[in-house]
């Protein structure tokens, strides 16, 4: 069913039609939102409030927009305010999941790449809060720049600015943190 | 890097997202896809937006549970406000999937329901208005013969008052009737009493 008539019909209450509206874009939104927060219990009061208020806004979705990108916006918003009042309250200072997935026995091309995505993950957490929600927006979300711009409410060149900074801050920690790597095998 | 390569470095920097989105014109892609195609540092740029971008997306696994997942939708959907819920079944009547008929006996039936509700609310009387006319009815209704005769008698009153038999009426108390009577029964009287003188003759 197209994601119009889905709209549609949860705009009449139809809970399973807003069921597999969102389960096209669970993983992406939480994963965002996970990543985001650094904290899968915070990820998901996150995703929760993003229900909630997706359900009731639906009535105000405007259909020339993408669904995705409306979708992203509302849950950027919430995460923002969470983040805000973590912030402020300080009390989620101390629950930050790892996202290390090391397993025995894996070939070393794998546990390289594991490498990789950890460094990346580190160096993501390192980013500034608008650079970190450029850069998670774009991978979890998949919206282009302009979509991008919308959702965080800058301009399309502050958004690309700090996607350009995000990836040469990411290319820096990998560099620095795969040179000692790099002396050890030489 | 002369001058002229760090300008074209730094403007493709501003560019390359946009060309990755498909976002520039033909033209202005060419020019890049020709820029990319002589120059080494682009190369490098392009892929290394596009390898760590890779990367990190091939470790984006994390998911809800499904249990998880359904609590949070029924958590959403209920809490929905009674209005509402009321607004999305009044919407869905009117849906082209639902029986046209049925929403329309529904909205008739919602006019007619409302139509007297208002009426209810709206024209309620004033009670004290109301309870002041029941005594009046109530007054009427108890003895009208007897305000029928009062208004009567004033009339008659108001007749009599009008000529000179109420003079006499209210002097001796009888009416021009009764003095006739009493004259003709006088003269009754007078005429027996002269019979019988006559018949006892001295």
């Amino acid at each position: 069913m197209q994601e119009n008539q889905l709209i549609d019909k949860c705009l009449r209450g139809d809970g399973i039609a807003f069921k597999q509206l969102i389960n096209n874009y669970r993983s992406q939104l939480f994963g965002y939102m996970w990543r985001y927060s650094n904290s899968r219990f915070e990820a998901e009061e996150m995703f929760q409030e993003t229900l909630i208020k997706v359900w009731k806004g639906l009535k105000k979705y405007n259909h020339q927009q993408k669904f995705s990108s409306w979708l992203f916006t509302i849950g950027h918003n919430v995460a923002m305010d969470s983040i805000r009042r973590r912030k402020k309250d300080n009390l989620f200072s101390s629950i930050v999941d790892n996202f290390e997935m090391h397993a025995p026995n894996k070939p070393d091309e794998e546990i390289i790449r594991e490498e990789q995505i950890r460094l990346i993950n580190e160096s993501v957490d390192g980013l500034s809060e608008k650079q970190k929600a450029v850069f998670l927006l774009r991978q979890h979300g998949d919206l282009t720049f302009k979509e991008i711009a919308e959702t965080i409410n800058e301009p399309l060149n502050t958004v690309i600015s700090h996607m350009h900074y995000a990836i040469k801050k990411i290319k820096k920690q990998l560099e620095v943190k795969n040179e000692p790597r790099r002396k050890a095998i030489i | 890097m002369n001058q002229e390569e760090k300008q074209l470095y730094k403007t493709f920097e501003k560019e390359v997202w946009l060309y990755l989105d498909n976002e520039l014109s033909e033209k202005r892609r060419a020019f890049w896809d020709h820029k990319i195609n002589e120059h080494q540092e682009l190369r490098n740029y392009l892929n290394d937006c596009l390898d760590i971008g890779n990367t990190y997306r091939s470790n984006i696994n994390i998911s809800l549970s499904e249990d998880t997942y359904d609590l949070m939708i029924e958590k959403a959907i209920a809490n929905n406000s009674f209005l509402e819920k009321l607004k999305s079944f009044f919407a869905g009547l009117f849906s082209s999937e639902y029986e046209f008929i049925f929403g329309k006996i529904a909205f008739a039936s919602f006019l007619i329901v409302a139509a007297i509700i208002i009426s209810i609310v709206s024209n309620r009387p004033n009670p004290v208005e109301q309870l002041t006319n029941t005594i009046n009815n109530q007054l009427l209704e108890w003895n009208p013969i007897y305000v029928d005769k009062k208004i009567s008698k004033v009339e008659n009153l108001l007749r009599l008052a009008k000529d000179d038999d109420y003079k006499r009426y209210t002097k001796y108390g009888l009416n021009p009737e009764n003095v006739d009577k009493n004259i003709n029964l006088i003269g009754n009287n007078i005429d027996e009493l002269k019979k019988d003188i006559n018949s006892k003759k001295l």
